[in-house]
């Protein structure tokens, strides 16, 4: 856990350290945010949201720069379960639709169909899966989590193979 | 099925595929406008917001008889990490005026035009802290490595912190840092370094905050004016105590 029980002594250098935050996790928060509602301008308002939040805890977060990750993410999560609460709609079936306008991205192994690959997952598949976009590692996600390096992986790994089993199915 | 979860190519491409699928020709950088969101908030509430929503503590405004423009809380930071004076860190915004801190609403604050601060030279001075590799296209070293730093657009006392820094040993592998300061990598950058933000600060300074690349904290320089040039009179990398160059044991 990284959350000390004292606050600290809000100073401008605590501002410093937030901006800090900001600048280095901001790209995986919002890859993150975007991978799981597929529009970049939902995505930015909930990222905006999630440092809004996390500024609001900044001065009793007593974690180094690894902690800062997952607890900033954790955030984000949060942030996102309740905007699909309020919503109640999960938004990867956008992503192939905006594709599907395009042509679609061609892959060494054909064309990937997001909607069929992706909406058959669980929430939590997807959270997972969307995690790991943004560019997390099993053992960051796992903090995240509150589970094992070994345990995301097995879950990772059993995604990945339905989504593959999803493709197949169609091809 | 491979049992080797970290060494299952097959399904590591696949996880590829979906990212490349995920994020094709999209810009999953933020705009300006969350950073710009973030800041306001920040500015709006000091000491964070509450369970019940409420202000604890308007500390700058306590300060300065003025509204403080969210434009000046990123300057307020590096400003201090700087071990400037204390009345370096008044977030006075260029182009406002300057005030004498009193704690009553009366007199009336003394007002002193300034001059704008010209933040576009500051930047771009700033981003001359990486130089592109003339036989590497689509590679960035910094500004330093043969010279002492001679080159670079710092400030006398940041060229002798990285001299100290450097005999000490503290930018090799044994002395912990393994990573070149500036670049934060012995490899250089292989991506454009970018401006994250350029923010004006009271001062006239600019703190100016440098992407370095997807797994390095941005280099954050703060630009001042020395004899009518623009330099970085302090370097931070990372959070904490330990963000600014001057820091007994620096980020690296």
């Amino acid at each position: 856990m990284v959350m000390s029980t004292t606050e600290k002594a809000l100073t401008p250098e605590t501002e410093a350290s937030f901006y800090g935050l900001y600048h280095r996790e901001s790209p995986f928060v919002l890859r993150y945010l975007f991978a799981r509602v597929g529009d970049k301008t939902t995505a930015e308002d909930l990222c905006s949201d999630t440092f809004c939040r996390a500024w609001d805890r900044w001065s009793r977060f007593g974690g180094d720069d690894s902690a800062a990750r997952s607890w900033v993410m954790r955030i984000a999560r949060n942030r996102l379960i309740d905007h699909l609460r309020h919503n109640r709609r999960v938004t990867f079936e956008e992503l192939d639709e905006r594709y599907a306008a395009t042509g679609g991205p061609e892959t060494a192994t054909g064309r990937i169909d997001l909607r069929r690959a992706l909406a058959g997952l669980s929430t939590d598949e997807r959270d997972l899966l969307a995690m790991r976009m943004a560019g997390m590692s099993h053992a960051e996600i796992g903090t995240i989590q509150g589970r094992s390096e070994e345990a995301v992986k097995k879950s990772w790994q059993r995604a990945l193979i339905k989504a593959r089993s999803l493709l197949e199915a169609d091809a | 099925m491979n049992d080797d979860i970290d060494n299952n190519e097959e399904l590591l491409q696949l996880e590829e595929q979906l990212r490349a699928a995920t994020f094709a020709g999209l810009d999953t950088t933020a705009s300006g406008r969350v950073f710009d969101r973030v800041r306001d908030h920040v500015q709006a509430f000091p000491k964070g917001r509450g369970r019940l929503g409420h202000d604890w503590n308007r500390r700058l405004l306590a300060v300065a008889p003025f509204v403080v423009p969210a434009a000046a809380a990123a300057a307020i930071a590096v400003a201090v990490i700087s071990n400037q004076p204390q009345k370096a860190i008044l977030p006075v915004p260029s182009g406002s005026p300057a005030a004498t801190p009193v704690n009553s609403p009366s007199p009336a604050p003394t007002v002193e035009p300034s001059p704008p601060t010209d933040v576009a030279a500051a930047q771009r001075v700033a981003l001359g802290l990486f130089v592109a590799d003339p036989s590497l296209p689509g590679h960035w070293y910094p500004c330093s490595n043969v010279d002492n730093w001679a080159a670079c657009p710092l400030s006398a006392r940041v060229k002798a912190r990285l001299a100290d820094l450097t005999s000490s040993g503290y930018f090799s592998d044994v002395g912990g840092c393994g990573a070149d300061y500036i670049s934060g990598t012995q490899n250089g950058l292989f991506n454009a370094p970018k401006v994250l933000s350029a923010v004006a600060g009271g001062d006239g300074s600019v703190t100016v905050v440098i992407q370095r690349g997807p797994s390095r904290p941005g280099l954050i320089a703060a630009m001042t004016k020395e004899n009518g040039t623009w330099v970085a009179s302090d370097l931070a990398s990372g959070t904490g105590p330990a963000a600014s160059i001057f820091s007994a044991k620096p980020n690296c």
